[in-house]
């Protein structure tokens, strides 16, 4: 089954799309959902309410092109893990930085394998953790993310700050040479 | 230079999440299989609830149309018990002392219009001609209209007229008398014109008669 085919046979309520779409997805939205929540019950709890949300409302998704379903169902998990991760964590920092001080350089995790960039992210602090992947990996900018954390963009860009100067520190116990 | 390392980073992490890992997917997808609402044709449900209304409808009107008939077949039962203790009460106290009497009124549960009142004589010195109604048998039937018919010897017509009591004041009887038959009928009348005709036309046997002849003396005689 294409993407299309399959979406449009979920939005018929086939139970047998419905199932293939999670088998599909599941994997990858559960390694997507720990990377915020950093435990495998919880992420099976954001999992399972996430999925409930798709298949009650797939039939108002419109499919647009290869990956449009992908962006969707990962928005959605993002969305149940935020939610996850408000009940939990207190994001109501005041923190802030100066914008003029420059953003550490990641160009030595280029270095690193897929599945050692994702362990260094797990090990980050709920906050640092946070804003660190709706900026990098899920591209949203700090307004976005002050909107989502119900913080302030000033919040958002030091909490980003300091888990790239984090990850780092990180490297360097690692063993890896940082900079020139 | 930033964005190149973020799409980079968001790459290798994308593809660290594309390998398997172990979790309990059964359960959660049983679980999901628990609460996740399928699609089911709705037509069976609005045709199950159709059904009902109309259901609970129908029963309603029939029930409303079973109080309806019942109530008005109270309605005239009681009309007609109040009739008859009228008519009843009114008839006995004309003729006949109301603590010598028994009526009973009796309904048939059939659509019966007219009660059946029942009078019974205690004793039989009641049973004269001067009572209301000389009936060989007690039983009278009394129609639906409030009219008693009161029967009187000819020897004195004017000796009973309903006596209007306190119990009788909403009844007017109608006195019905039946008069002697006519001492002059007729017949005999005819036959005595007849007879002055013959001796007439004797008396003028030379007359020519033509075919208005009898006209004429018919005209001669009044």
């Amino acid at each position: 089954l294409n993407e299309a085919l399959l979406v449009k046979q979920c939005q018929q309520g086939k139970r047998t799309a419905q199932e293939t779409l999670f088998n599909r997805y599941s994997d990858r939205l559960f390694r997507l959902g720990y990377r915020y929540t950093k435990s495998h019950s919880d992420t099976e709890d954001i999992l399972m309410m996430a999925f409930v949300k798709i298949l009650s409302n797939i039939d108002k998704f419109t499919y647009q092109g290869e990956g449009s379903l992908e962006g969707w169902l990962r928005k959605i998990v993002v969305n149940e893990a935020l939610m996850w991760l408000r009940k939990r964590h207190n994001f109501n920092l005041t923190e802030s930085i100066d914008s003029a001080v420059p953003e550490p350089d990641l160009s030595s995790f280029e270095q690193l394998e897929s599945e050692d960039i994702y362990q260094f992210i797990t090990q980050l602090p709920p906050g640092y953790r946070t804003v660190f992947n709706l900026s990098v990996i899920e591209g949203y900018d700090h307004r976005e993310i002050a909107d989502l954390l119900q913080i302030s963009e000033n919040t958002s860009r030091s909490q980003l700050f300091k888990a790239k100067n984090l990850l780092r520190k990180m490297l360097v116990q690692e063993g890896f040479q940082y900079g020139t | 230079m930033e964005h190149n390392e973020h799409d980079q980073l968001r790459r290798k992490v994308r593809d660290a999440e594309m390998k398997n890992v172990a979790w309990n997917r059964e359960d959660v997808w049983s679980r999901i299989n628990g609460t996740a609402p399928s699609k089911k044709s709705s037509w069976p449900y609005a045709a199950a609830a159709s059904f009902a209304l109309l259901a609970t409808v129908g029963i309603y009107s029939w029930l409303s149309l079973q109080r309806r008939e019942t109530n008005l077949r109270l309605h005239s039962l009681e009309l007609e018990i109040e009739k008859a203790r009228t008519s009843s009460s009114v008839a006995l106290s004309e003729k006949t002392p109301a603590e010598d009497c028994e009526t009973t009124v009796a309904f048939a549960e059939t659509t019966e219009r007219n009660p059946l009142v029942t009078r019974k004589m205690k004793s039989d010195e009641h049973a004269q001609p001067s009572t209301i109604a000389e009936t060989e048998s007690p039983t009278e039937v009394f129609t639906e209209e409030t009219s008693v018919a009161v029967v009187l010897p000819l020897e004195t017509p004017n000796q009973t007229v309903a006596t209007s009591t306190e119990s009788q004041q909403e009844f007017t009887p109608t006195v019905i008398t039946i008069l002697p038959p006519d001492p002059a009928p007729k017949v005999q009348v005819a036959r005595e014109r007849k007879f002055r005709f013959n001796l007439f036309r004797k008396q003028h046997e030379p007359l020519d008669r033509n075919d208005n002849s009898d006209e004429i003396l018919f005209a001669i005689i009044h």
